[in-house]
């Protein structure tokens, strides 16, 4: 019975949290569509170019139906999203849905392995701090990382293309190999963009984790571990790092925005296939279809990421599980 | 009646095989041209190119476009599209689609026949009822094409037979030829009808050319096949070219450097510089015209007053554009027709800030005016310096980045004072002037107005003798020259650079190559980190131009290399040498170069074509150095054995 309770809790809970995605996902929309009309200048100058005349731009604008007003078009945006229809670039004639979903894997893949990456770096160098802290160990590994820090991304992508590419030759400098050509062919052409964005990103990560970690292992129960003789990677892993995961996993979640202003950057430095590309070419030629498109797959990704790490928080805490099915 | 018969002219590398080593060696390092024909044991055809564009591709169908074909994306629709005529720099005529154009006696008929047995790729034969529905496109009203103003005098294109089409026009128009045969002009370009009628050829263009769409990837990368069944016998000799998009210059550069492009397009003076100092690649500059100006609004004040414009020109230092904002990359204009053309004294206002004060002081108001500018750096550059120019003169100049849109949308709203912009390059620029600067123009953006300059620019679009049309457009260039409705911040001149192993890619006289001919050298390997020559069993060795021996190592030189530098300028070096040799060479616009030949180090050095300094080892040289552009013809004579320099100013 009480597992049932719980189940219905569940599902309200869930319930509840998608109408507010959705509703999140509506506002950001419109904000954008707004945000973008008030630029100046539309698509039509940029498909008319320096040669065409007013004419011409007013029979773009029609033909566009740029001349109607901003709450039409975006009436007619919306109507034309529930039939799941995002219209067709203005700039190339490409479906905007096609073009997003072309792209997508790209900048999924570019994000998730650079993910990876950052936590590969960051997780061993926050066990290792938090376990040596105050070290030389740990102020060596702290002023690295916040050297790697302030290194902006695009510098950092054009240091690792003139060593790894240019000098040592281990790796494309530029491009995109898609997964059907080969999962080593397609891994190669990743390491670098994610090593840009992870080199940066990791830091963050293992700072967060190595300060929780520290507050973990002054805890009674791993003192009791300790006492009970466990080797040190035993309690780091086994009985500290599940706990001290909570704020790292938070900051993973919010990070997705931001990664996702490196990934325009490093899209566009390794000449990759992704939205963070297509977003930018569609800001700067007031592609106002392709631009809502983005935004909106992009706005869905983050409010979808930012849920799921609030679920993980259950699976990660008992308390939160007990929390949750309690109602409160 | 007067009928042109195309010829076609080939234009190949000075012919060095033959000559002597140093003339090979030089030769290779500098520009940029394989011997032909190939060695034994090339293998001519084949391959594929990898060649890195700095703009995405749109799409391919005339309508949609503004007219002007983008120049990094005109190497791409070269290859798939062809026009009916191109033309080479010196202005003859070379058939392409087209075999002969035939002009009535009063001048206002073209008749052009066609060439025969020529299929697209989609097997549509071509004729004329291809060519007469191509142009009724671009000229029925009804599709509001937007290039149609540079055609604005053919009336009508009708089929007289199967292969010959008949052009009439409002009045006899001596830019007809130039005008059609311009490959930056979209319009030029024959699609298959059967693509176009089927909506299909903007995304997957179907043309005649050697080259046929393979591929084109989410705006990533394009790629073509070899056209089996091309119409030209023995062409194309690649399989295949991969057209990448890569933006960013930097990376760009760099994937060439790791080898995963063939060639480049690059407009930054410091990476160009830098690809001048890689034995491995090759830099092909082509000079074009049109300019690079900013664009004045004189119809509202300040600068509706001729004085106030006049003073921004005096106060605009072309050459620090030129240094600060391209790195040296673009030629120095005193007009936007290219460097062949003479039109002495042309009434440019040179540098002179002294004038220029006088006339804003004699204007007698507070001049505070504002620039629109590309929000890049490049765009930032050029505001940051226009507002030091000007401030030297007493002008208040804010400048203002805009993204390419809201600029392009407040220059022809007229809601502007100064905007860079600028003067598109083209076989002729005599249709372009009048739709820039005639007064009934709508694309007049300046708002100047002079009946005079009217009369000229109506003149030149119907004058026939060419002499006198040069005239006049030189009359244009001086009206302009003192009205100053525009400031030129420099020439034209885009780059490609490419890896040495690409031989034979010729270069059209628009922005563009034509990779038709090209093909690969992959037995001779370029070490870039070892700075030498190196075969394919990474043994150093070099042919001995008197004996022609492969193996000789030492060799007796006596004779010249004369040719044209990686830079368009004219280079000629004398010697007369006796050791073994090996050679090595550094630079850019201001080059070094260090050779070691028989024993003896030569380095010579010339810094934008005002200095050389020659220094040699063992041997003395004088060198005289004429300047040509930025290039120049160097002539070094012996004149000692002592152990240093000698040097001369041009």
């Amino acid at each position: 019975m009480t597992a049932t309770w719980g189940e219905h809790l569940l599902v309200t809970h869930l319930g509840r949290k998608l109408l507010r995605l959705l509703l999140v996902v509506l506002a950001v929309t419109a904000v954008t569509f707004l945000m973008v009309h008030l630029l100046p200048g539309d698509v039509a100058y940029t498909i008319g170019g320096e040669t065409a005349t007013a004419d011409d731009i007013r029979a773009i604008r029609e033909a566009l139906g740029l001349d109607r007003s901003m709450l039409a078009q975006y009436r007619s945006w919306l109507g034309r999203l529930v039939h799941g229809d995002l219209g067709r670039s203005y700039l190339t004639g490409e479906p905007v849905l096609q073009a997003i979903l072309s792209r997508l894997p790209v900048t999924l893949e570019l994000l998730v392995i650079s993910q990876l990456l950052a936590l590969a770096l960051a997780l061993p160098a926050a066990l290792i701090c938090a376990y040596r802290s105050g070290s030389h160990v740990d102020r060596l590994i702290s002023t690295g990382g916040f050297a790697t820090l302030s290194i902006p991304s695009f510098v950092m992508a054009l240091l690792t293309i003139y060593l790894f590419s240019v000098k040592l030759r281990w790796l494309p400098a530029t491009g995109y190999t898609p997964l059907q050509a080969g999962v080593w062919a397609n891994l190669k052409s990743f390491v670098l963009p994610a090593l840009s964005i992870a080199l940066i990103e990791w830091v963050v990560l293992m700072r967060v984790l190595r300060s929780d970690l520290i507050t973990t292992l002054q805890q009674h129960y791993i003192l009791m571990a300790k006492a009970k003789g466990l080797p040190p990677w035993r309690i780091l892993l086994l009985h500290a790092l599940r706990p001290s995961a909570f704020t790292m996993l938070t900051v993973m979640g919010l990070q997705v925005g931001r990664l996702l202003g490196e990934a325009v950057i490093v899209e566009t430095l390794f000449a990759l296939p992704g939205m963070g590309r297509l977003l930018v070419t569609a800001i700067y030629a007031r592609d106002h279809l392709m631009v809502q498109g983005c935004v909106l797959v992009i706005s869905i990704g983050y409010v979808t990421v930012n849920s799921a790490v609030d679920m993980l928080y259950t699976l990660l805490d008992p308390r939160i599980r007990r929390e949750a099915a309690v109602g409160t | 009646m007067q009928t042109i018969r195309a010829a076609r002219i080939r234009r190949s590398c000075p012919a060095i095989a033959g000559r002597h080593l140093v003339a090979l060696l030089i030769g290779m390092l500098l520009i940029g041209c394989g011997p032909t024909p190939p060695t034994e044991t090339t293998t001519p055809t084949g391959g594929t190119l990898y060649f890195g564009l700095e703009a995405p591709f749109h799409g391919f169908d005339v309508l949609g476009t503004s007219g002007y074909l983008n120049p990094p994306m005109a190497p791409l629709n070269n290859l798939i599209l062809e026009p009916l005529f191109r033309m080479d720099r010196a202005g003859n005529l070379i058939p392409v689609l087209g075999l002969t154009a035939t002009a009535s006696a009063g001048g206002d008929e073209w008749e052009i026949a066609l060439r025969q047995g020529v299929r697209f790729h989609d097997q549509t034969p071509f004729n004329a009822d291809a060519v007469v529905h191509h142009w009724h496109r671009i000229l029925d009203p009804a599709n509001r094409y937007r290039g149609r103003p540079i055609f604005d005098p053919i009336q009508r294109v009708e089929k007289i037979t199967d292969h010959q089409v008949r052009f009439t026009l409002a009045h006899p128009w001596p830019a007809f030829l130039r005008t059609i045969s311009d490959e930056l002009l979209l319009g030029n370009f024959i699609p298959s009808p059967t693509a176009v009628e089927a909506g299909t050829h903007d995304r997957k263009p179907v043309g005649t050319g050697p080259f046929k769409y393979h591929r084109w990837n989410n705006s990533d990368h394009f790629v073509v096949l070899k056209n089996p069944h091309y119409w030209q016998p023995g062409k194309p000799l690649l399989n295949k070219v991969v057209f990448r998009a890569l933006p960013d210059h930097q990376t760009r550069y760099a994937s060439l450097l790791a080898g995963q492009l063939d060639l480049i397009t690059l407009d930054r003076g410091n990476l160009i510089e830098q690809a001048a100092g890689k034995p491995a690649l090759t830099i092909h500059p082509n000079p074009g015209n049109g300019a690079e100006i900013i664009l004045i609004n004189t119809a509202e004040p300040p600068l509706d007053d001729v004085r106030v414009r006049k003073a921004l020109a005096l106060a605009n230092h072309q050459q620090r554009h030129i240094r600060m904002v391209y790195g040296g990359a673009i030629p120095f204009v005193h007009h936007p027709f290219g460097e062949g053309f003479d039109c002495q004294p042309d009434g440019y206002l040179a540098y002179d800030p002294e004038r220029a004060r006088a006339l804003i002081a004699a204007y007698g108001k507070p001049v505070e005016i504002e620039c629109l500018h590309s929000n890049t750096s490049r765009g930032r550059r050029i505001g940051a310096l226009l507002q030091q120019l000007y401030q030297e003169i007493g002008v208040t100049l804010t400048p203002v980045a805009l993204s390419t849109a809201p600029q392009v949308m407040r220059v022809m709203q007229r809601q502007y004072q100064l905007a860079t912009w600028r003067i598109p390059p083209a076989l002729d620029h005599g249709p372009m002037l009048y739709r820039s600067y005639h007064s009934q123009s709508p694309t007049n953006f300046t708002g100047y107005h002079n009946p005079e300059l009217d009369r000229l620019l109506a003149q030149q679009r119907v004058e026939t003798d060419p002499a006198a049309r040069d005239r006049l457009l030189c009359d244009i260039v001086r009206f302009l020259n003192r009205e100053v409705p525009f400031l030129y911040r420099g020439g034209r001149r885009s780059h490609i650079v490419a890896r040495r192993k690409i031989r034979n890619m010729m270069e059209s006289p628009g922005f563009t190559v034509d990779l038709a001919s090209a093909w690969l050298d992959e037995v001779t390997k370029f070490n870039q980190s070892a700075y030498e020559i190196e075969t394919a069993a990474a043994v150093p060795e070099f042919n001995c131009p008197d004996t022609g021996d492969r193996e000789a190592t030492r060799a007796r030189l006596v004779g010249a290399w004369k040719g044209e530098d990686s830079w368009g300028g004219k280079l000629e070096v004398r010697f007369n040498l006796d050791d073994t040799m090996a050679g090595s060479r550094s630079g850019g616009y201001d080059l070094t170069a260090t050779y070691t030949i028989c024993g003896a180090t030569i380095r010579f050095q010339t810094k934008l074509g005002t200095l050389v300094t020659l220094t040699m080892s063992g041997q003395t040289m004088a060198g005289t150095f004429e300047r040509n552009g930025y290039g120049g013809t160097l002539t070094l004579r012996q004149v000692s054995n002592t152990t240093e320099a000698a040097a001369a100013d041009s």
